[in-house]
């Protein structure tokens, strides 16, 4: 005689299907969420989604599926004390629930394996014997986790939601109920949660990161911390307690007459959670409170591209058109002159001296034109030049019309960075005082296609220098010897040896196109083709080699910003801000890494502060004493704004799309910002730190 | 066996607004066949709930073989089987597995009497549950709440959706089984007639409350009728205590009346009225005379 064991073979027999079909769905999952991205935060957050839904799934038909089908009394009869029953269900259920993670990370990691980039899409490392890949070994591992790890994480995250879902399974009648209930309350309680995280006292947020976030691109830092046995175990012993308690709960509520009772009272206490939570979100939400509103405004009716201070000057830069903006009185930024650009589609702008040089052109053709600024409210197009012509009667192809990257002045001198003949490609132009830029050096980096993967490319001038990132390294430019660029140097950012598989891809691709010879199904498709569709088969192998080579290759550097003597790159893998101290340009350092917290890509730091673009405002951040960065302001959402039903922090934009180019200049105690075809200007609220 | 099986006292449980069970006071001596009767919504489960802890009383006193249901619900469930109103059991179970399933509950399980029952049942033990006709159910139903011995049985409705012929068969093996042994066995229905058949003793709940109980004969006794020949130009009789119905038309009247006796007599005589004949009826009238309001000798 042993009714736990029966007991559990029932609750097995029962739930079999359902585990099977749900850990299947979940392998899926793992599988074809690891091949859509190389983000390892996906990996992730759908862990998350998953261990959320297994828990639902699991939980929800505990007791409300005994009640529907009317076995209930049939259990409740036996001499078994109700607690030992929910207890043996709660257990089964969580067996399953481990199965659901457990497959779901297998799918990654399996995918994984047969890919052969663990590191570069993880941030971390499998077991070997899950490494089917013969020819890949990591030179550098970030920590080894492992498989086994990975999922104990994951399921004790998952055991609160699933110990609520068995609470509500038994105040509910039926399974489906239970579920619809369950994941209102999850919702409810993530907002609950997610409020308290962001505005809570530190404290708070900060051990409520340390006992629940899991993500990998959150805490490259924190990662290592989350693996560690202490960790682990508190937060074992947290999910635990909190589950028991909630288990706890549902035994007490599982009487058939104290649940009317239950129902009332946690469904009132939800409520008044709801109420609370979202009314406080809404009192303190940066949406609402009045510093978001700038001090002057300046609106235009067509596209805002791009700005630049000068002085007491605002350049703005329109779709068509230039306008100078007298920006002396803050509050009031009058406009003071307002020139055509001649027919050209104007693209961005560059202050040298009194001049403006803009970066247009005009039905594919792409050149510069030059304002003369010498007299604010006269300000008139000085001239301009198409530099790269459309050929006629073809269509404007990359070859011919260069992708512009990325430009700045230094003395005489402009430098563009751009895309040509798939090189990337520094040019400089000699800007004598008055004379139309002439065309002095080219200066080729390096095969863009290379890096075709890396579609976010930023040169950021400062002073006699040019940073920028090329695939996996971060490189200074000289610019001081006129007009003539120097590579000072060329440092690699990573934090991953190279995949072994991206190297021999590489180089596959290339003795391939060298010699001519052709993959074995493609050989096939030739012979069968004939001389007569052999242009058709050059075009294949194109497609296949770059296909090939954009599939193996590991994502490169993201955007960059600097300041006096650090520069900021964004690396994908792990998701984190790499900190180079530049102080010695011919020797970049990397002193440090940010964990990406919520610094988006485009944002400028300095001191403790940070500023970044979030939707159609300018957001600011504090560091932290834990190192991470705290959202602070939101600047500049305008009064067509309403308040809409749910908490703010769900919203990343919460305007929708944003026309034109957003982006924001520090300068002095204010920020200058173009949101939305409107230059704002605000108070810097951080300018004490 | 001696003494009291079950000792209701006081019983009241409401829901909501509703009084499902109103002051009942009940008593079911060890060893007897008890039907508990009652219309549809009466309060029989409500009480069988009760009595199996199933549900939590209201207010008043309740005890099953000297034991109180909330407190020692565990030793009580040892020592009593019971078969729920819908008898709904694991359907994907194939017989042998859930007899399996819920010997394992018990330390007294009989297992070869349990074999024996389903032998005698018929059933066959390869079968899934849900496969299983209704009256098959209902068998295996109680096969299991026999298993471990139990001293009580309570029973919810046992035979209620089974035709007429299972029903009686089913009946007849709970006589059989029971009597044999000399448990008690507590049954509630609302088929009065076979009861009639099963049961040593009977009580009758009407709108929560007990109507009267006690032994089938007795329970039968209490209710007469009458005939009576009324005088010239009498229309109606009035004033006769448990007077439940009159029929017929003209001089001649049949009366169905509770607690018939000396006193009734007397009334009828006083108004002129001839007593021609005094009948016994069966459980079924009994039952229906009881749980009828009084009349006012309106026919």
């Amino acid at each position: 005689m042993n009714p736990i064991v029966a007991l559990f073979w029932k609750e097995a027999r029962e739930s079999a299907y359902k585990v099977a079909a749900c850990a299947g769905l979940a392998m899926i999952v793992g599988l074809v969420f690891s091949q859509w991205d190389f983000a390892p935060a996906d990996v992730n957050v759908v862990s998350h989604s998953v261990g959320l839904f297994g828990a639902v799934l699991m939980g929800m038909d505990a007791i409300a599926r005994e009640r529907s089908r009317m076995t209930l009394p049939f259990l409740l009869c036996r001499p078994l004390a109700s607690w030992k029953i929910l207890v043996t269900k709660f257990a089964v259920g969580a067996v399953g629930l481990l199965a659901v993670l457990a497959s779901y990370w297998a799918g990654v990691f399996i995918d994984m394996a047969i890919d052969g980039n663990f590191i570069d899409k993880l941030g971390f490392f499998p077991p070997r014997s899950l490494i089917l890949w013969p020819g890949w070994q990591p030179d550098e591992i970030l920590t080894d986790v492992g498989y086994g790890r990975t999922v104990l994480l994951w399921f004790l995250v998952s055991l609160i939601p699933y110990a609520l879902s068995v609470l509500v399974s038994t105040l509910t009648n039926h399974p489906l109920k239970a579920a619809v209930t369950c994941l209102i309350a999850a919702w409810v309680a993530y907002v609950c949660i997610m409020i308290a995280w962001n505005w809570g006292p530190p404290i708070v947020a900060f051990y409520f990161r340390l006992l629940f976030s899991v993500g990998v691109h959150d805490h490259a830092g924190i990662l290592r911390k989350a693996f560690d046995a202490s960790l682990l175990f508190a937060r074992g012993a947290v999910a635990v307690l909190v589950a028991g308690g909630i288990l706890a709960l549902s035994c007490r509520a599982g009487s058939e007459q104290l649940r009317r009772r239950f129902q009332w009272m946690l469904g009132g206490i939800a409520l008044i959670c709801a109420v609370v939570f979202i009314g406080l979100d809404h009192v303190r939400s940066p949406h609402t409170h009045p510093h978001n509103r700038p001090l002057g405004r300046l609106r235009y009716e067509t596209r805002v591209v791009d700005m630049a201070l000068k002085d007491e000057l605002a350049v703005v830069l329109l779709d068509r058109e230039l306008s100078v903006v007298d920006v002396s009185d803050v509050s009031a930024p009058v406009q003071v002159g307002r020139v055509s650009g001649g027919g050209w589609r104007l693209e961005r702008l560059a202050l040298s001296g009194s001049r403006a040089y803009v970066w247009g052109g005009f039905r594919g053709s792409v050149g510069v034109a030059i304002f003369d600024l010498s007299q604010p409210d006269r300000a008139r197009l000085q001239s301009k030049r198409l530099l790269y012509l459309t050929e006629k009667g073809t269509t404007p192809t990359l070859k011919r019309n260069p992708r512009f990257v990325g430009w700045g002045v230094w003395e005489n001198h402009l430098y563009a960075g751009l895309i040509r003949d798939k090189f990337l490609e520094m040019h400089s132009f000699d800007i004598q005082e008055g004379g139309l830029p002439q065309q002095t050096q080219i200066l080729t980096l390096e095969e863009a296609a290379k890096h075709a993967w890396n579609d976010e490319w930023t040169i950021q001038f400062a002073g006699p220098r040019a940073f920028l990132t090329l695939g996996h390294d971060f490189m200074i430019l000289d610019l001081a010897d006129s007009g003539l660029p120097s590579i000072l140097s060329r440092t690699p950012l990573r934090r991953f040896g190279r995949s072994v598989r991206y190297e021999t891809m590489v180089q596959e691709f290339h003795q391939q196109l060298a010699s001519g010879e052709v993959p074995e199904r493609l050989s096939r498709i030739q012979e069968k083709a004939g001389p007569r569709f052999a242009r058709v088969f050059e075009r294949m192998m194109q497609i296949h080699g770059k296909q090939a080579y954009t599939r193996a290759a590991p994502p490169g550097l993201g955007p960059l910003t600097v300041d006096d003597d650090r520069a900021y790159v964004e690396r994908p893998l792990p998701r984190e801000i790499a900190i180079v101290d530049i102080s010695d340009p011919r020797k970049p350092v990397e002193v440090d890494y940010l964990p990406w917290t919520r610094l988006p890509t485009l944002m400028k730091i300095e001191g403790k502060s940070a500023y970044a673009l979030r939707g159609r405002a300018v957001q600011t951040y504090s560091k932290t004493v834990y190192g991470a960065y705290k959202r602070m302001e939101t600047l500049g959402l305008n009064e067509r704004f309403t308040y809409r039903l749910g908490p703010s922090i769900l919203r990343s934009d919460p305007r929708g799309a944003v026309r034109g180019r957003d982006m924001f200049i520090l300068k002095g105690d204010h920020i200058y910002a173009l949101l939305n075809n409107h230059l704002e200007i605000f108070e810097n609220p951080r300018k004490s730190e | 066996m001696n003494g009291t099986a079950i000792a209701i006292e006081g019983l009241t449980h409401r829901f909501g607004k509703l009084t499902a069970v109103d002051d009942l006071r009940l008593e079911v001596p060890a060893g007897t066949v008890c039907g508990f009767l009652g219309r549809n919504g009466a309060g029989k489960t409500t009480t069988i709930q009760i009595l199996m802890n199933l549900l939590k009383p209201g207010a008043g006193r309740v005890a099953v073989l000297g034991l109180n249901p909330e407190r020692d619900a565990l030793a009580l469930r040892r020592q009593v089987g019971y078969v729920a109103e819908n008898r709904v059991m694991y359907g994907w179970m194939r017989v042998r597995e859930l007899v399996w399933f819920t010997g394992q509950f018990y330390e007294t399980w009989n297992q070869a009497r349990v074999d024996a029952l389903i032998d005698r049942f018929g059933l066959d033990p390869d079968q899934k549950v849900k496969h299983l006709s209704r009256g098959m159910n209902a068998q295996l139903a109680l096969a299991l709440a026999l298993g471990h011995e139990p001293r009580l049985l309570v029973l919810d409705e046992p035979a209620s959706g089974l035709d007429v012929v299972v029903r009686r068969d089913f009946h007849e093996s709970i006589i059989g089984l029971i009597q044999e042994e000399g448990r008690t066995v507590f049954l509630s229905s609302h088929l009065v007639h076979e009861v009639e058949r099963v049961a040593d003793r009977v009580a009758i709940i009407e709108k929560g409350r007990l109507v009267t109980e006690g032994a089938v004969d007795e329970v039968k006794g209490s209710v007469k009728r009458v005939t009576v020949q009324l005088p010239d130009g009498a229309d109606q009789l009035t004033d006769i205590e448990g007077l439940r119905q009159v029929q017929g038309e003209g001089p001649r009247r049949l009366l169905t009346v509770v607690g018939y006796g000396e006193a009734q007599a007397a009334r009828i005589q006083a108004q002129g009225g001839h007593i021609e004949d005094v009948m016994d009826v069966g459980l079924e009238e009994a039952f229906v005379a009881h749980v009828r309001p009084e009349s006012g000798g309106q026919p």
